[in-house]
C-alpha cells in the first residue's frame, strides 16, 4: 500500500441524489397506483454533486458552506451512513463520527451497560470497552449514577455520558460536527480539552464549522461546499477568503439572512499536523 | 500500525454485498449480544412478575383456547389436549413475536441508522434471538408442567433444538424480508399482523393435522408449520418424531427463505437511511 499510505480518506466524484419522490414513505396502495398509472416524475435533487477530495494523514479538514449546501450530507457519507449514488469513497482506517451524542442508548439499561452498547454500535470490541469504562465513567462525572438505568437520567447527564463515550473511542479519522458544547460550564471546559487531546491523537479530522476564524487557525485544508458542489478546496486562508467574498456579495443581494449565522467558537483547537499516535 | 482498508460503498454484485454484510455482522457480534440482552431486559423491567410473563403468557392464552374448545365446542378429543395446545401456542408465539418485533424494531431503529453506521441486519436478528431465548425458557417450563400429566422427558427431547433451529431459520428469512419492506411500505406491518393471525388458524395449533379433510391435505401441508408443529407434538408428547423426512424438506425450504430474505434485506438496506 505504498502509494496510499499517506491518505486517510479519498472521495471521488461523489454524488448523492434525493429523489424526493422515491424516498418518501408511501402506502402500498399509492405504490400500486403508481405502478399502474406510471409514477409522476419528480425532479431529482442532488444534495452532493461531483464531490472530489482527499484527506491526508495528519490533516484537519474544515468544511464550510451555507445551511443546506450539503455539509451534513457529506458527513453522513463519510461516516458510512449514507450511500452515495455516484462515485467512490475510501477510508483508510476506522472512521468515527461525533455527529449525534448518545445515539443508541437503551433507557432500560444502566449507564455502564450503555457504555458497552454504544461501543458495540461503534464497532468496538468488548475488550477495548472494558478498558474504557473507567475513564469514561470518570470523565462523565456521573459517579454512582453510572449503575442507574438511563431512563432516570436528566438530559444533561445523558449528554455528558454520550460525549464521554464518543470522545474516548479513538478513531483514525474523526468526524466532528460543531455543536459539541454540552453540560454545564465546567463540563464544557473539560470537553474542549478533551477534543484537543483527540485532535492530537487522531490521524485526521474532518470538521464542519461556521466559525471561519477557527477554520483559518486550526485547519490545514478547507472545503467550501455550495449547492452540493465543491466551490473551492485548498489552503484554509484562501478558501475562507473566497467564501467570505461570496457571502458578502450574496449578503448585498439578499439583505437580512443570506449569510450564515455567526456561530460562537465552540472549540479552540491546536494545529495538530504531524501528530500521530502509535 | 492498525490501519485497515475500509472500502465504503464499493459497487458490487448483490451476492458479494450480502457476503460483505455477513462478515461485518460477524464483527459486530458484541453489538448483537447487547441488543439481545437489552431486548430481554426491556420486557421484564417495570413489571411485577418480570420474566414470569414469558411463561404465563402462553399458559393463559392456551387456557383460553382450551376452555373454548373443551367446554364450549365439546372437546378436542385428543389425549393431553391442554399440553397439545400449550405446545402449539408457545411455538407459534415464537414465530409470530419474532417476526412482528423484527419489523417493529427495525422501524424504530431507523432514526438510529441515520446516526451511526452499523450492519442493520443486527436489528431483526436480535429481535428473533431474544424471542428464541424466551421460547427455550417456555419449553423448559413445559417439561416441568407436563410431568404431573404423566408426560415425562424422553430421549427425543434432544431433537427439539433441531426443530427450533429450523423454525428460527424460517423466522429469520421472513423477518429480514418483511422488516426491510416495511421501511418503505408501512402497511407491511399491518398486513403481517393479519396474515399471522390467519396462519395461527391454518396451522395445527388447536387441532391435529388429520382433522383437515383428505382432499385439502396436500394444500394444507404447504404451510411449513403443518410439519413443524406436529414435530414438536410428537417429540414432546409421544416420544417419537412422526415426520422426519418432511421436516428435512422444510429445513431446506427454510434455508432458501433465509437466503432470499437476507438478499432482499441487503438490497433494500442501503436505502434505509434515505426514507423519512
Amino acid at each position: 500500500m505504498d502509494g496510499t499510505r499517506d491518505l486517510s480518506i479519498v472521495v471521488r466524484n461523489v454524488g448523492v441524489q434525493f429523489d424526493l419522490h422515491m424516498t418518501r414513505q408511501r402506502t402500498l396502495r399509492q405504490a400500486l397506483g403508481e405502478l399502474i398509472h406510471g409514477r409522476p416524475r419528480a425532479e431529482p435533487f442532488w444534495a452532493l454533486r461531483d464531490v472530489t477530495l482527499s484527506v491526508e494523514t495528519g490533516e484537519v479538514l474544515g468544511v464550510v458552506g451555507r445551511n443546506g449546501s450539503g455539509k451534513s450530507t457529506l458527513m453522513l457519507v463519510l461516516a458510512g451512513i449514507l450511500r452515495p449514488d455516484t462515485g467512490v469513497v475510501r477510508a483508510f482506517g476506522r472512521t468515527s463520527a461525533l455527529l449525534t451524542l448518545g445515539a443508541g442508548f437503551q433507557p432500560e439499561l444502566a449507564g455502564r451497560e450503555n457504555i458497552f452498547l454504544s461501543g458495540a454500535f461503534l464497532g468496538q470490541s468488548r475488550r477495548t470497552m472494558n478498558e474504557l469504562v473507567e475513564p469514561i465513567t470518570q470523565f462523565s462525572g456521573l459517579g454512582e449514577f453510572i449503575d442507574v438505568p438511563i431512563r432516570k437520567y436528566s438530559a444533561g447527564m445523558r449528554a455528558r455520558l454520550g460525549f464521554s463515550i464518543a470522545t474516548h473511542i479513538e478513531p483514525d479519522i474523526l468526524l466532528l460536527d460543531e455543536v459539541l458544547g454540552v453540560g454545564d460550564l465546567e463540563f464544557k471546559q473539560r470537553s474542549r480539552d478533551r477534543i484537543q487531546e483527540l485532535v492530537k491523537r487522531a490521524r485526521s479530522i474532518i470538521v464542519v464549522s461556521h466559525d471561519l476564524t477557527f477554520v483559518e487557525k486550526t485547519c490545514t485544508r478547507c472545503l467550501w461546499l455550495e449547492d452540493g458542489r465543491v466551490a473551492s478546496f485548498g489552503p484554509p486562508d484562501e478558501v475562507v477568503e473566497e467564501y467570505r467574498a461570496a457571502a458578502r456579495v450574496a449578503g448585498a443581494a439578499v439583505r437580512p439572512s443570506a449569510a450564515p449565522p455567526p456561530a460562537a467558537p465552540v472549540v479552540e483547537l491546536e494545529r495538530s499536523r504531524g501528530t500521530r499516535s502509535g | 500500525m492498525s490501519t485497515e482498508t475500509l472500502p465504503l460503498y464499493e459497487r458490487e454484485s448483490l451476492l458479494r454485498e450480502a457476503w460483505t454484510s455477513l462478515r461485518s455482522l460477524a464483527r459486530y457480534r458484541d453489538l448483537l449480544r447487547y441488543l439481545v440482552r437489552a431486548s430481554i431486559a426491556k420486557e421484564s423491567t417495570g413489571r411485577v412478575f418480570g420474566a414470569v410473563w414469558w411463561v404465563l403468557d402462553p399458559i393463559l392464552l392456551a387456557a383460553v383456547f382450551i376452555f373454548f374448545v373443551e367446554v364450549v365446542l365439546g372437546g378436542g378429543g385428543i389425549e393431553h389436549y391442554g399440553l397439545f395446545v400449550l405446545i402449539g401456542v408457545t411455538a407459534w408465539k415464537h414465530f409470530q413475536s419474532g417476526v412482528s418485533s423484527g419489523i417493529a424494531t427495525t422501524l424504530v431503529r431507523q432514526q438510529l441508522m441515520r446516526q451511526v453506521a452499523f450492519p442493520k441486519a443486527v436489528i431483526p436478528l436480535s429481535a428473533a434471538l431474544a424471542e428464541t431465548f424466551h421460547f427455550f425458557i417456555a419449553l423448559g417450563m413445559f417439561v416441568v408442567i407436563a410431568i404431573p400429566f404423566g408426560v415425562y422427558p424422553n430421549a427425543f427431547y434432544a431433537l427439539i433444538p433441531v426443530v427450533v433451529a429450523i423454525q428460527l431459520v424460517l423466522l429469520l428469512g421472513v423477518s429480514f424480508a418483511l422488516s426491510a419492506l416495511n421501511i418503505f411500505f408501512r402497511d407491511v406491518q399491518n398486513l403481517t399482523g393479519y396474515v399471522l393471525r390467519l396462519g395461527f388458524f391454518l396451522s395445527p395449533v388447536l387441532y391435529p393435522v388429520p382433522r383437515i379433510p383428505e382432499e385439502y391435505r396436500a394444500v394444507y401441508e404447504l404451510n411449513p408449520f403443518a410439519t413443524i408443529l406436529p414435530a414438536y407434538h410428537s417429540i414432546l408428547l409421544e416420544g417419537r418424531l412422526v415426520n422426519g423426512g418432511r421436516l428435512a424438506v422444510v429445513g431446506v425450504f427454510s434455508l432458501a427463505v433465509l437466503v432470499g430474505g437476507y438478499l432482499v434485506f441487503t438490497r433494500l438496506e442501503r436505502s434505509f437511511t434515505r426514507v423519512d
